[in-house]
């Protein structure tokens, strides 16, 4: 996937500019957030506000050793130039003087990882001292294999059926025997109600549903009813809490930052939902939903985002439990032109990619692959 | 380290509520995650359950690290009295920002009480984690899967090794 292009730079943070020692006695211990906090405030001092918020959404400081002072900076391509030049400007990480040197630079984290583990196992050879035993886990523990992010394209799915793949795939991806793994669909139109059985939210009688041309299912996930139908894409992330190192609450907002990000790209300017309003918003009107399941620390269900749904459908509920405000859609938000279905679903998934860090997109285009195994188990 | 654990027996001797307990008394240097309080005399296991064992009766509920984690709980289901639950399988859910996630039960027994004021404050699980937001009491059918959980430093490592590793 090559929606967005980026640049990783490697590069080398010499502390204290006359010294250069290894592992020892260190002024300040370079972390992610140090680093990222001292680069940022170059990028704000140099190019201002406006430099700064041009380079923020793609700036990323993905590894950090702070024993051998290596550091690996992500950016978009558009943007690389301006945050290099920032980064050799930095005078100070802390209160340590520093000066930025840039090793290698290229366009996918692959080939700056082995520039990295090359200067890196140079370093130890020179040095000649032995590390501490911590000191070798951290370093271990940092140089970790790319994450990859499997995703299907199912196109529009049964309710139920979406429910008894997720099912299956969280047993799968708790045994490991499946990398984190995104469904990417839609369902025909069906209203479906979360662990509280919220079902006073519903405000035409079961019956009627038929008649309307849609279905009504309870789930196990959390919030409250809602409507999924044609035209607005879903994403079921199933991916292992652990592994992305992340609680309930942080999964949820990132979720929200990727339908955020998406909303972006068409000049929407949306926004995280309120304390009790998870979701995300453009001002008061909500234009995606989520409401995620989380078992065994693997997670199903996630989010929903409203491209052109026949808005009629939200009528007969009280969408998400929120009684007083509006649903809108990105055809409502926007009046630029918008590119097919199975291009904004891409964008979507790269999004979600992005904001979870994932090195390495793996998109798996025969949805019969998954769906007919489902008939076996029967 | 050695400041965390200070401040956790602070915490502990003068009964602070574990939210006055995350004050800002972090080093400058360190990495950012809010300090999360860890109770003496508890059990933990590694799904951040803890229990509290005392004769024939073992309190089980969330620790603080789990509820900052999930964020404000609304929701809280929890088993009837008399059911029975098993060592690593889950036996409730609390559902926070639309997430709903599994509790699973450090150890096996019978269901002697469930904490019927959670399900009009949820939010009972986040204020006091280790007082008021208790979830069941179990009459442990096994003492000897009480050895296998980790003790409150144990617990307190294997807390900063998981935050430190992303």
């Amino acid at each position: 996937m090559v929606g967005f292009k980026n640049r990783f730079m490697l590069m080398e943070v010499y502390l204290d500019p006359e010294k250069d020692l290894l592992g020892e006695g260190t002024p300040v211990i370079l972390t992610k957030l140090n680093l990222s906090e001292a680069i940022k405030d170059s990028i704000l001092v140099n190019f201002g506000e406006c430099g700064l918020a041009s380079c923020l959404g793609s700036f990323h400081v993905a590894y950090v050793n702070p024993v051998t002072k290596l550091c690996i900076v992500r950016s978009s391509r558009d943007e690389h130039r301006r945050v290099w030049s920032a980064m050799t400007l930095v005078r100070s990480v802390g209160n340590c003087p520093v000066v930025f040197n840039l090793l290698d630079i290229s366009g996918c984290i692959r080939a700056c990882r082995d520039a990295a583990l090359k200067c890196e196992t140079e370093k130890f050879n020179q040095s000649g001292k032995g590390l501490s035993e911590e000191e070798i886990r951290e370093m271990n523990r940092k140089m970790r294999t790319p994450r990859t992010l499997e995703v299907w394209k199912l196109g529009t799915v049964n309710y139920l059926k979406s429910l008894k793949l997720q099912d299956k795939l969280v047993s799968e991806r708790k045994a490991n025997r499946i990398p984190d793994t995104l469904l990417s669909l839609q369902h025909p139109p069906t209203y479906t109600l979360g662990k509280r059985r919220t079902d006073h939210n519903l405000l035409i009688p079961e019956a009627e549903l038929k008649s309307i041309g849609a279905e009504l299912h309870y789930t196990q996930r959390g919030g409250d009813i809602t409507f999924h139908g044609p035209h607005q894409p879903i994403l079921y992330p199933i991916l292992s809490l652990r592994s992305i190192g992340f609680g309930a609450r942080s999964y949820v907002e990132a979720l929200e930052r990727s339908m955020i990000e998406f909303s972006s790209l068409y000049g929407v300017k949306a926004r995280a939902g309120n304390k009790c309003e998870t979701g995300v918003w453009v001002g008061d009107r909500k234009i995606g939903a989520i409401g995620v399941r989380i078992s065994s620390g693997i997670t199903c269900h996630g989010l929903a985002f409203n491209i052109d749904p026949d808005m009629k459908y939200f009528e007969h509920i009280v969408p998400c439990g929120i009684a007083d405000k509006e649903v809108t859609s990105l055809r409502r938000e926007t009046d630029a032109q918008l590119p097919s279905e199975e291009v904004i679903h891409e964008q979507l998934v790269t999004c979600l990619a992005k904001v979870f860090s994932y090195d390495d997109v793996v998109v798996k285009e025969d949805p019969s692959a998954i769906l007919n195994t489902l008939e076996d188990d029967d | 380290m050695a400041l965390r654990m200070w401040a956790s027996s602070t915490a502990n001797a003068l009964k602070l509520s574990s939210s006055a307990s995350k004050s800002h008394l972090l080093p400058a240097f360190s990495i950012s995650r809010c300090f999360s309080s860890v109770l003496e005399g508890l059990k933990y296991a590694n799904s951040h359950e803890w229990v509290k064992h005392e004769g024939s009766v073992a309190t089980i509920g969330i620790s603080d690290h789990a509820q900052d984690h999930l964020g404000e709980v609304v929701f809280v289901e929890l088993p009837e009295e008399k059911s029975s639950v098993s060592k690593e399988k889950n036996f409730g859910a609390v559902e926070s920002v639309k997430a709903t996630s599994e509790i699973i039960s450090p150890i096996s027994g019978e269901v002697i009480e469930v904490n019927t004021k959670l399900a009009d404050s949820p939010g009972l699980i986040n204020s006091s984690p280790y007082e008021e937001g208790w979830m069941i009491k179990v009459k442990p059918s096994n003492p000897a899967e009480l050895e296998s959980l980790m003790g409150p430093k144990e617990y307190t490592k294997f807390c900063e090794e998981e935050d430190a590793a992303h």
